[in-house]
């Protein structure tokens, strides 16, 4: 078969459509990092500090048990498969380390930030786009209210507080589950279990997994608010871009994830 | 008698397809203007421009002075304090209830204490005929009750002029006569200016000072509401009577029809 | 807007405002009546003959000091309102419930009663 030169054209528009989106997405990113950091030094109102607090609640509480309940598994199924190794070389007693420096580096931050995606990211993306089709961006704009501060800049603020914080939260929990499945599946000492656990894990491990949950929560936060300040085409048009919302958040995570881990272990051998 | 608004020579292009092709009409204070015209004439996206929600692409909007279709964002948001605006699906906050929705704008644009602003939200909530609403939720009330709680929004800051999009739309006929009879009242009463867009003849004829009638872009009828019932362009004439022409629909579809089938301009 | 606030008598509290009292500085005007309200006056005289103009936020602070006023168990009365500013009180539906004299004898009489 011979390509004719037009059979190239849809995926060019493709390209060219993706990147016009990565345009205005910065573009957000611009505006939102001009309303945090020099907008109140000249004298503008960037924070609306209530709507801040309400945004936390609403994460905590959308996101607390499922993160448990993941992190609390995914733990425990490390746990399971370090021993089945470990036990080759009867080294078994190493689980615990295996498990913490694992959730601690790589599956904490990387886990929770795919829940928060699918969770917190969807709701905002929903929630915002819902505003936009139902004409309440346009109140906004129209009483001379910017929607930045008043709708961007709370809901991102709470994602860069809570999804660390939570990333920090699985960590422990990550351990918790590990501490199960070595204590009563594989009759590990429980204190030894734990003083191998923590005695593995160094502050650099802590802070390149913290330091990976702020840049998921930079990506998911901009992703989520974009995709829902963009909505097109009324309640469909919603539908359609909570799902791009949270695929987009889960490729950009995983992505990043690659790039930061290669970056930490060039930078910080 | 001051002009609040000023309209001058506007265009405004989609594409290629042209909605507004130089609009020019002013407003003055106190009067209640409405424009009239069919979907598609280019009257939502007049209203769009006149907020500020879009520029156009010549010509000028002055509100209360200052053109707003070239001011920058600050500027515009300066401005945007001056005026209300009641939209047609409402547009109330479902976060917030009924009061804090009227709150809002004095809330951000104002240092007055609560216990003021708490005062001002049960005025303006008994200027609309919602007293005791306070606290209910925009998804508790019906949808007559939220527009005049948008209205109560509108009005929150004191504007000398009001605009309103299809207010009657979404309404049953009663309801939507009790919105046009508050426009009017809070119009007289609060001597504000108001423009209001739609396309229901009734509301327009019961509220209208002066009337302005947009097809294809272009004003092609205006004056007071008797004139307009009275006058002998064919397109407003059908567009009062609900009349469908069948050329509108058939006359230039049909060359490119012919056009689009046989790929030619010659086809007969 | 100017305010000036007098006591004559024991009790009595004559204010006196001037200019327009809109969303700028009805606050400012406020802490005045608060300050005045501290003093736990009987009777309080409102001026408005030179004021020519309230809004929505004037309006308000005019009913929080009749409601505080009512509290404390005193009166509030005012006077000599120009027509534009009597509008205000109308719009609201609060004329018959603010005493609103046309003089300041006609207002005294009015908080003797």
């Amino acid at each position: 078969m011979i390509l004719k030169p037009q059979s190239f054209e849809p995926l060019g528009k493709k390209v060219i459509l993706a990147f016009e989106e990565l345009g205005r997405m910065s573009l957000l990113a611009q505006d939102f990092f001009y309303w945090i950091g020099i907008a109140p030094l000249q004298g503008k109102r960037a924070l609306r500090r209530s709507s801040f607090a309400d945004q936390l609640l609403f994460m905590g509480n959308e996101s607390l048990t499922i993160v448990f309940l993941v992190t609390v598994s995914v733990g425990a199924v490390l746990a399971l498969q370090a021993a089945y190794q470990l036990n080759q070389f009867g080294a078994a007693m190493y689980t615990g380390a295996l498990v913490s420096v694992s959730m601690a580096r790589e599956l904490g931050p990387l886990v929770t930030a795919i829940i928060i995606a699918g969770r917190v990211g969807a709701s905002i993306t929903a929630e915002l786009g819902t505003m936009k089709v139902s004409e309440e961006v346009d109140a906004l704009i129209t009483m001379g209210i910017p929607p930045i501060p008043f709708l961007v800049v709370p809901r991102m603020l709470a994602m860069l507080v809570m999804l660390p914080v939570l990333t920090v939260l699985s960590f422990a929990l990550g351990i918790f589950g590990g501490y199960l499945i070595g204590v009563f599946a594989l009759g590990l000492d429980g204190i030894s279990y734990l003083k191998e656990s923590f005695d593995a894990l160094v502050t650099k491990d802590i802070l390149t997994g913290t330091a990976k949950s702020f840049i998921f929560a930079l990506l998911v936060g901009l992703i989520a608010t974009y995709k829902g300040l963009h909505v097109k085409g009324g309640a469909e048009g919603v539908g359609r871009s909570t799902t791009e919302s949270v695929v987009y958040s889960i490729i950009a995570i995983i992505i990043s994830d690659a790039i930061l881990t290669a970056v930490f272990f060039y930078a910080f051998p | 008698m001051k002009t609040v608004l000023e309209v001058q020579n506007v265009h405004k292009w989609f594409g290629t397809r042209r909605i507004l092709n130089g609009i020019n009409l002013q407003v003055r204070e106190g009067e209640t203007l409405v424009i009239m015209g069919g979907s598609g004439g280019g009257k939502s996206t007049l209203l769009r421009i006149l907020i500020g929600l879009l520029r156009p692409d010549q010509g000028q909007v002055f509100i209360l002075g200052k053109d707003i279709a070239q001011a920058r964002d600050e500027e515009k948001d300066e401005v945007r304090k001056k005026f209300g605006m009641l939209f047609q699906g409402s547009a109330l906050f479902n976060s917030l209830s009924v009061g804090e929705n009227v709150a809002l704008p004095l809330r951000e644009h104002t240092n007055l204490d609560y216990e003021i602003i708490r005062i001002i939200v049960k005025v303006k909530l008994e200027l609309v005929g919602l007293t005791g609403f306070e606290n209910h939720r925009p998804y508790e009330i019906s949808g007559g009750m939220k527009k005049r709680v948008a209205l109560a929004r509108a009005i929150a800051l004191d504007p000398t002029l009001v605009f309103y999009d299809e207010p009657g739309a979404g309404l049953d006929p009663i309801t939507a006569s009790v919105i046009d009879q508050l426009i009017l009242d809070l119009t007289r009463k609060l001597k504000m200016t108001s423009v209001v867009v739609t396309h229901e003849m009734t509301s327009a004829f019961r509220i209208a000072d002066r009337m302005i009638v947009l097809h294809k872009g272009e004003i092609v009828a205006s004056g007071p509401p008797d004139e307009i019932k009275h006058s002998k362009h064919p397109y407003v004439q059908q567009f009062i009577h609900g009349e469908i022409d069948d050329n509108v629909l058939s006359q230039e579809s049909r060359s490119k029809y012919l056009q689009s089938i046989f790929g030619t301009e010659d086809y007969d | 807007m100017k305010i000036k606030i007098e006591s004559p008598e024991q009790g009595i509290e004559k204010v006196y405002l001037e200019g327009e009292l809109d969303f700028q500085n009805s606050q400012q005007i406020r802490l005045e009546f608060t300050r005045l309200i501290d003093k736990k006056p009987i009777r309080v005289l409102v001026n408005l003959e030179h004021v020519s103009y309230i809004d929505s936020s004037g309006l308000a602070v005019f009913i929080e000091l009749f409601q505080k006023m009512k509290r404390l168990g005193g009166r509030l009365a005012f006077f000599n309102l120009q027509e534009r500013v009597r509008n205000v009180f109308e719009i609201a539906k609060l004329e018959s419930i603010f005493h609103l004299a046309g003089s300041e004898q006609e207002a005294l009489t009015l908080l003797t009663q």
